[in-house]
């Protein structure tokens, strides 16, 4: 059963899509990018986070490692790397021709999220709220 | 053709931003508290106010001393007046603020700075005009004890948000940022960048 598409379900931090509507590079490692916020100056605005197969960025501050099959279809190791954030507007994530929503991280994986974005995050990023007061 | 050459002050930014991302209208009293509560969230984030605003202990609330001047060079701009009835919270017509239709800028270009106020209209920007002069005097300035009406507050008593200290001091040990890692980091943004702005 694919997973459903209700904006929703899926507008929660964690949420890890696979960007299908872009040709990456080096097609054998595809990018998977991970919603970190939908609290944000506009209604359709989003911040996601890239990850990566390049193994370089193990052990840094910024990386959170995503062993292969974490999230159901992500089929090869690879690093939520934090300090790669972009804004993406929500209608992009949300459709089926640009992307395909994969699941959710595990809460140990997203409490690192949240660990690694309070250690690197700049200035301007900090204010969406990723790491509220508790 | 809008006045070019006018510089806005900071309170004026924060006036004309909340009532541009505000649904519906805003009375002068409740302009007045969301800005108050724009100050000190920003003196619990940043460890300043951000408009350096003075503001007095009002009867009905925190006023910024230079709030009707401030509000009346916006009028007819940036912000359109209008009456309304007061709903019982004043005896006086209540003065209704909506957008304006001759802006001559765009308020709060920061991000930082547009994201505190967002963050503040989030929080308090539903609440019933009572609800949002409990709040603003649920603040440690308004409830600092021996202040009289008239009295200016004082936003060191503020305490600063734990989170954001932590994040600071973190930002400060930012040395395991190495020429290796800038580089890496430099062509990975730089292809996530590029492949979005492709995307139709």
């Amino acid at each position: 059963m694919p997973p459903s598409l209700d904006f929703a379900s899926q507008a929660i931090r964690g949420a890890v899509f696979y960007l299908t509507a872009v040709e990456f590079r080096d097609k054998a490692k595809p990018k998977y990018c991970v919603l970190l916020e939908d609290y944000t100056p506009r209604a359709n605005l989003l911040i996601v986070c890239l990850t990566t197969s390049r193994m370089e960025f193990r052990g840094y501050p910024s990386s959170v490692e995503l062993p292969a099959k974490t999230v159901p279809g992500m089929p090869l190791d690879s690093i939520i790397q934090v300090d790669n954030w972009t804004e993406i507007d929500s209608d992009y994530l949300l459709c089926k021709k640009t992307s395909r929503y994969l699941g959710r991280l595990p809460e140990d994986k997203l409490k690192e999220v949240n660990r690694a974005i309070l250690d690197v995050m700049a200035d301007e990023f900090i204010f969406y709220r990723i790491a509220p007061p508790h | 053709m809008g006045d070019l050459g006018f510089v806005p002050t900071k309170l004026q930014e924060v006036l004309a931003y909340i009532v541009i991302h505000s649904q519906g209208e805003r009375g002068s009293i409740e302009l007045a508290k969301l800005a108050y509560l724009v100050d000190v969230e920003s003196q619990s984030l940043l460890g300043r106010t951000m408009t350096g605003e003075v503001y007095a202990r009002a009867p009905k609330g925190p006023l910024p001393r230079s709030f009707r001047s401030a509000l009346q060079g916006l009028l007819g701009h940036e912000i359109a007046r209008s009456e309304g009835a007061s709903g019982g919270f004043t005896n006086s017509p209540k003065h209704c603020h909506t957008p304006g239709p001759k802006p001559r800028f765009t308020p709060l270009s920061d991000r930082t700075e547009s994201a505190i106020v967002t963050r503040v209209l989030a929080r308090y920007g539903m609440l019933s005009p009572i609800a949002l002069q409990q709040a603003a005097y649920d603040t440690p300035p308004m409830k600092k004890e021996g202040l009289g009406a008239g009295d200016d507050l004082d936003f060191r008593t503020v305490p600063a948000d734990p989170v954001f200290s932590k994040w600071k001091g973190n930002l400060r040990n930012g040395k395991w940022r190495d020429a290796s890692y800038v580089r890496l980091l430099k062509e990975e943004r730089a292809e996530t960048q590029e492949l979005l702005a492709d995307v139709p």
